[in-house]
């Protein structure tokens, strides 16, 4: 009897000691802060610099303006995550897991929930996916890997530093005349997303994040020279005209949806297409504030790798995402979607290069419904998109209007404007996609 | 021999035969670029892959080279023919081997038939 009480007493005790009031985190409050760290070249060595995104073999022959990594620390008290904006083409899953393990201590130590990588997608940066070198040589430079994985981590180390309270507001602009489309139909959003941070102390500088859905290429083909390309012009221009610290991240800019050619001399081209397009950030806009809420879910998906090129860019390891074969000898390749709830916006975090009708939803039955429909039967009325986000695959792309040349597929473009298909993984992918998205909605706490 | 000496020595067999099957694999799509001196391009292409994560098909070489000990193991006749015929099958089981090995997790063949099918359309 004594033993059973004894016992009975000792495991109300262990109970107990488990059961701690719930933790009283205070009213939630946003906190955020900025980082920057300039991307320097490597010294001249054995591997040469490709510039990226036109042709094979281009080297690098000048320096316009660095490219950067940008990064934005963001908290609720509770919830916390970093946007790491990294000016290049892109960045393919093994950077962002080598960016991602080289916070680790960091996230453990902070509390960081979410390390989030988007890349900006000038063309007029070193190659940092291995497709601009010779053609089937891996271009990219092993040195200015490691110096824009350091740098990517400095500027999360730095935002965190900078942190400070203040107030969360978001605002949707229109624009006009500031992007084509080369590829019918001719569709894109025209919108320009903001999301500004105001801090309580008036000593830090604001922080403001924009996003617009045009490639950044402002500088052509001409163009061999390093820069930033029009997003740095923007972020420059801000930060002259309020003292805001400012980040790009791009939008839905499949299609291939530019600006158009304003001047001849590119570099001129340059400054007048960056100078229009801050005017429109800086405009008079309806800001609407953010209550202090943030969740952040990411879903990991397989899709088809269909494209035959990528495939043997996977086997000579440029590409680097895992890959895993079915009994049918069909090739998978594994990525990634997040989306990021700040109050009533959300920010879908997009693998690759998404069309426009794919966020919209195309009508068509062929195609998976928009993903702003998507958010919308999930409780999302505003949702903004981020492109190349935490991985490249390339073009995402309507099924509906996905063909391919009947002899050559991905070799060659098929009749008409197809050229995004031979830089995307196949036509499954925009459906894998949408059904991921809805399982990263509904995984949303 | 007894029935379990002769059970050893089969397994001895089909693992040295799947082994050297798997490193020939190995060896042959590692040092592949060597072989394309004649092609600058190719040469350099290949060469990447030299240090990448080359996977034999350990499972269907050593079932492939158990079927090949076993058949060793009942042909009558002379010795020298059963060596003969073990070296075709091994020679055999090799090819198919460097086939089937993955390459950064994709299959040689795969990659192999494509490009001579992108070759012969003109692709390149």
């Amino acid at each position: 009897m004594r033993k059973c009480l004894a016992i009975l007493l000792a495991l109300a005790l262990l109970f107990l000691s488990g059961c701690t009031p719930r933790e009283d985190h205070g009213p939630r409050a946003w906190e955020a802060g900025f980082g920057m760290a300039s991307l320097q070249l490597p010294e001249a060595g054995e591997e040469p610099l490709y510039i990226a995104g036109y042709r094979n073999g281009k080297e690098i022959t000048g320096v316009l303006d660095l490219q950067q990594a940008r990064a934005l620390w963001l908290s609720d008290g509770r919830e916390a995550m970093l946007l790491i904006s990294v000016d290049c083409v892109g960045l393919g899953s093994d950077t962002v897991a080598r960016i991602r393990s080289g916070l680790a201590d960091f996230c453990a130590r902070t509390g960081c929930g979410s390390v989030n990588i988007v890349a900006t997608h000038t063309h007029a940066g070193v190659d940092t996916l291995g497709l601009w070198g010779p053609v089937g040589i891996d271009g990219k430079n092993d040195a200015f890997m490691d110096l824009l994985v350091a740098g990517a981590i400095r500027a999360a180390e730095d935002a965190y530093a900078d942190r400070s309270r203040g107030t969360l507001q978001w605002a949707v602009t229109k624009t006009e005349g500031l992007q084509e489309d080369s590829r019918d139909p001719a569709q894109y959003d025209s919108n320009l997303y903001q999301i500004r941070f105001q801090p309580d102390d008036p000593a830090q500088n604001p922080i403001r994040l924009w996003s617009f859905g045009a490639h950044a290429e402002a500088l052509r083909s001409e163009n061999t020279k390093v820069s930033r390309d029009y997003p740095g012009v923007v972020c420059d221009l801000i930060g002259r005209e309020t003292g805001e610290d400012a980040l790009y991240v791009p939008g839905a800019i499949g299609g291939l949806i530019m600006t158009p050619r304003l001047k001849e001399d590119v570099v001129e081209n340059l400054q007048v297409t960056g100078q229009r397009i801050a005017n429109r950030v800086l405009a008079d806009a309806k800001w609407k504030e953010i209550p202090p809420e943030l969740a952040v879910s990411r879903v990991e998906f397989e899709t088809e790798l269909d494209n035959t090129l990528f495939l043997y860019y996977k086997f000579l390891g440029i590409l680097s995402n895992p890959v895993r074969q079915d009994l049918l000898g069909r090739y998978y390749v594994t990525t990634e979607v997040s989306v990021a709830r700040l109050g009533d916006v959300a920010l879908a975090l997009i693998p690759g290069e998404l069309f426009p009708e794919l966020a919209e939803g195309t009508g068509n039955p062929t195609d998976p419904l928009g993903l702003c429909q998507i958010a919308e039967e999930n409780g999302i009325h505003h949702l903004m998109i981020l492109g190349l986000a935490n991985d490249e695959l390339g073009y995402i792309i309507p099924p509906s209007d996905f063909v391919l040349d009947e002899e050559l597929p991905y070799f060659r473009e098929a009749e008409g404007e197809h050229y995004e298909e031979t830089n995307s993984v196949g036509p499954q992918c925009a459906a894998d996609l949408a059904e991921a998205f809805e399982k990263a909605l509904k995984k949303l706490p | 021999m007894t029935e379990r000496k002769r059970l050893w020595a089969l397994c001895i067999r089909a693992a040295a035969l799947a082994g050297a099957g798997a490193l020939c694999a190995r060896l042959l799509l590692q040092n592949l670029y060597r072989f394309l001196t004649f092609d600058p391009t190719f040469y350099d292409i290949f060469a990447q892959i030299r240090d990448a994560a080359i996977r034999p098909p350990v499972a269907a070489l050593t079932l492939a080279a158990v079927g090949i000990s076993c058949l060793a193991d009942r042909m009558c006749g002379r010795k020298i023919l059963r060596i003969f015929v073990c070296i075709l099958l091994w020679l055999l089981l090799a090819i198919v081997g460097v086939l089937l090995t993955r390459v950064n997790g994709i299959r040689f063949a795969d990659v192999l038939f494509s490009l001579l099918d992108v070759l012969r359309k003109g692709g390149l």
